[in-house]
């Protein structure tokens, strides 16, 4: 307590707040040119400047869209976006637990190496399987379809899960997975009846991480669905803001509402999140 | 003991904006006179825009060895790490 207003600390704090401040820039200029009108977004020399008026038409407008003026509204999206992120974060997670578990503690031989090839496919440049990927979804019968962005996403997302639940399983004791053995237990029955139900910090790590990746995630999305009202929110976004006159204020309004969710749910498990990253990366 | 993960971010960043697509696409594009563009960009515009498909996969594949130059090495370097841990 006694070195609490040392010098460095003073800097040390100077400096986080600065580089917080400068963080937080971007947002307070898309929260403040949300809730202006339009007329007002427009007038360049105040765009630092808070809203003359608190004006909620821009977010009733890239909510459900101006048909007379040809711009379609995001909520369809949305909506396509939690249909995707949902059913992809959770298929992706399980996979990448079951991953995980075999890889650390029913180490076959080579498993190692196996685990470090599967790893690269977290690193591979997405642009490099495009054409490939783009070619087979239409071979199975899912191209242009949600559902085909759903296995697109459940695959890329194994790696990772993969690596933080190898890495989680890692440090808990072998031993009891021993006794659960001794006990006859399977290698399913094992993961089901001693691992899963204390794997909570893995798998919040693991949700948070899949959900924001995937919510937030553009190429595919642009590359695989090209239908308009098909498309998740990330790339409706682009298009709100493709037109000829840039609706600044809507399209600030747009990215608000797109960075909702994802906000929410780091919010509402962010205490776990830290706890969770703790317990899968310390050792000992 | 920094050194480590000095490393690990490093890795992590580097083949981050090598393959960064998303955020300059939706905010410049290639930018005029190619000032923003970026291999994702020149790749993905190539290929679906351009619908020069052989061109796009080559771009693709010299993004793959850019990055692959530096993961593979890395991704090495941890397996025999581990092994003698």
């Amino acid at each position: 307590m006694t070195r609490r207003f040392n010098p460095a600390r003073i800097g040390i704090y100077t400096l986080l707040v600065f580089f917080a401040i400068i963080f937080m820039v971007p947002v307070y200029v898309m929260l403040v040119s949300s809730l202006k009108t339009f007329a007002e977004v427009q007038d360049q020399s105040r765009l630092w400047a808070p809203p003359m008026s608190l004006n909620l038409e821009s977010f009733v407008a890239a909510w459900s869209g101006i048909p007379e003026k040809g711009l379609r509204g995001l909520a369809q999206n949305m909506l396509n976006s939690v249909n995707l992120t949902i059913p992809a974060t959770i298929i992706s997670s399980l996979l990448g637990s079951l991953n995980g578990y075999v890889l650390s503690k029913w180490k076959f031989r080579g498993a190692n190496t196996i685990f470090y090839l599967m790893l690269f496919g977290m690193f591979i440049p997405y642009q490099s399987i495009l054409i490939p990927l783009t070619q087979t979804l239409s071979a199975i019968g899912l191209g242009g379809t949600l559902a085909g962005l759903v296995l697109v996403h459940v695959v890329y997302g194994i790696p990772i899960t993969t690596l933080i639940f190898r890495n989680y399983y890692t440090a808990v004791p072998t031993d009891l997975v021993e006794a659960a053995r001794m006990d006859g237990a399977g290698i399913l029955g094992v993961y089901w009846r001693v691992l899963f139900p204390i794997s909570l910090p893995g798998f919040v790590v693991v949700i948070i991480w899949q959900f924001t990746q995937i919510w937030n995630e553009f190429l595919f999305a642009v590359c695989i669905l090209q239908k308009p009202e098909l498309q998740p929110i990330t790339a409706a976004l682009r298009n709100l803001s493709g037109s000829q006159i840039k609706e600044w204020n809507m399209v600030m309004a747009g990215t608000l509402i797109a960075a909702i969710p994802t906000l929410l749910i780091y919010i509402i498990t962010g205490r776990y999140f830290i706890r969770g990253l703790l317990a899968g990366s310390v050792k000992g | 003991m920094m050194q480590p993960i000095t490393l690990s971010a490093l890795i992590m960043l580097g083949h981050t904006s090598l393959k960064i697509f998303d955020l300059v696409y939706t905010m410049t594009g290639k930018g005029s006179g190619f000032v923003t563009d970026v291999p994702g960009i020149f790749m993905f515009e190539t290929t679906f825009q351009g619908n020069h498909y052989a061109q796009g996969a080559t771009i693709s594949m010299v993004m793959l060895i850019m990055v692959s130059l530096v993961i593979i090495p890395y991704l090495i370097f941890s397996l025999r790490q581990e092994v003698e841990l």
